[in-house]
């Protein structure tokens, strides 16, 4: 009974309006946390040259992951929507490519 | 920890579990017994003999060739001999499209059955039935339980003291969420091992797809290479040899040179060929890596190693991934 209240209270919340806004919002995030943890493999797979290409490509690869979910944490805490999208679509991924500028890679 | 923060935080936990939990618990519980899979696979032959010790491979291995060859007339150009092991203490024939088409006892050369009434749960685990696209879904519930589990730690940082603590009282809800707690902590190392291993195993196969043109600009399809090995080379002739070479002796010399090394198949190739190969994949103690990437290649007539592959040689990353594998499918030996 409690199990089923509870579904019936996140179902109700869902249908809500701003519910739905927030839903939207938090999709929007997610696509950009994916986003920028695929756009940082690429920039390392393509730029960093380790002992061997094979190497390079795993190492860009568990950096993806890792990044994917700091950058979902780091997203979802308290901030305004425009800051969370920045963080998730802009600003990581800005810094990592003017890092690699910057380093000369 | 404000409180705005807390509150944040316990409804992105609440909302992922929400959201997920159905589906992690049905993939948790699918990948359980995936891991007793060939343990049970044991259960399931009754048919085959109870045995104490696994037989010799060298001594034995030309009797099961002569079964297999005596089952099918003529042996197949190419084809695969899975060896006895302790969990599995029998052997499969296997054509080179993995179509297996005899299993024997090693002892008494029975043919056994085939029963697998558990690779169901095992492909549902594996990827959802919906091959790659499923492979890769179950990777991003790998990640999302990994998110879940480090959410559920973080709000319940401050209060480990009370791990043990349940309170039994007519508040349904208070001891849900202290039985929700106490399994969530116990469970903490598994669910972070499987969640990152399991996230590693989807998302890997993907990333090396993806990101391949960008490693290997000039030949994308030479990752495949690079990761497992280079393909079988082609026999220089088409002539036959006049006696089939003595394969005790090969593998015999092979456990001579890599006394740490246990042979799990056997991979011929071009088998009646002068050139005719024989590969050998298996485990090496303390290596942590699959018999995938752990490979020694012998040319049959001459008996002479051509190439020795193994994750021992391959750089920190890759064998990260390498033994990652081995890992989530619990295979430890």
């Amino acid at each position: 009974m409690a199990i089923a209240g509870h579904l019936r209270l996140h179902l109700e919340r869902i249908s809500n309006m701003s519910r739905f806004i927030r839903i939207s919002q938090c999709l929007l995030n997610i696509t950009g946390v994916v986003l920028s943890s695929l756009l940082l493999s690429i920039t390392i797979s393509y730029f960093l040259i380790l002992d061997s290409a094979i190497n390079t490509l795993y190492f860009s690869i568990y950096a993806g992951i890792i990044m994917s979910v700091i950058l979902f944490i780091w997203v979802f805490l308290p901030s305004s929507f425009p800051t969370q999208c920045c963080r998730a679509w802009f600003l990581l991924p800005l810094l990592f490519i003017l890092l690699c500028i910057g380093s000369g890679l | 920890m404000n409180s705005t923060l807390r509150a944040r935080i316990y409804a992105l936990h609440g909302s992922v579990g929400f959201c997920f939990g159905l589906m992690l618990l049905i993939i948790l519980w699918s990948g359980v017994w995936s891991m007793v899979n060939r343990s049970m696979e044991k259960w399931w032959r009754f048919d085959a003999s109870i045995i104490i010790e696994i037989p010799a491979i060298e001594t034995h291995i030309n009797e099961w060739l002569s079964v297999y060859e005596q089952q099918l007339d003529t042996l197949p150009e190419n084809f695969t001999t899975q060896l006895p092991s302790e969990r599995t203490p029998w052997v499969t024939f296997c054509h080179e499209q993995q179509s297996c088409d005899l299993t024997i006892d090693p002892i008494t050369h029975d043919a056994l059955k085939i029963l697998k009434p558990m690779d169901l749960l095992t492909q549902l685990h594996r990827h959802l039935l919906l091959d790659f696209p499923g492979r890769i879904l179950v990777s991003l519930f790998g990640v999302s339980l990994l998110l879940i589990s480090l959410l559920g730690i973080w709000l319940h940082r401050r209060r480990l003291k009370d791990f043990w603590q349940l309170r039994f009282t007519k508040n349904i809800q208070l001891l849900g969420s202290d039985i929700h707690r106490l399994i969530g902590l116990w469970c903490l190392p598994y669910l972070l091992f499987f969640g990152l291993t399991g996230a590693i195993s989807g998302l890997g196969a993907l990333g090396t797809i993806t990101l391949s043109k960008y490693t290997h600009p000039t030949s994308p399809q030479a990752v495949f290479m690079d990761l497992m090995g280079a393909p079988i080379p082609q026999p220089k002739t088409t002539e036959n040899w006049q006696q089939q070479p003595d394969i005790a002796a090969i593998l015999q010399l092979d456990k001579r040179q890599n006394p740490d090394f246990i042979p799990q198949s056997l991979s011929f190739h071009y088998w009646g060929n002068t050139d005719a190969l024989l590969e050998i994949a298996g485990i090496y103690h303390g290596v942590i890596s699959p018999k995938t990437f752990e490979k020694h290649l012998y040319h049959l007539s001459t008996a002479t190693l051509l190439r020795k592959y193994s994750a021992q040689d391959r750089g920190f990353w890759l064998q990260n991934y390498i033994a990652n594998q081995p890992l989530h499918y619990g295979e430890y030996e």
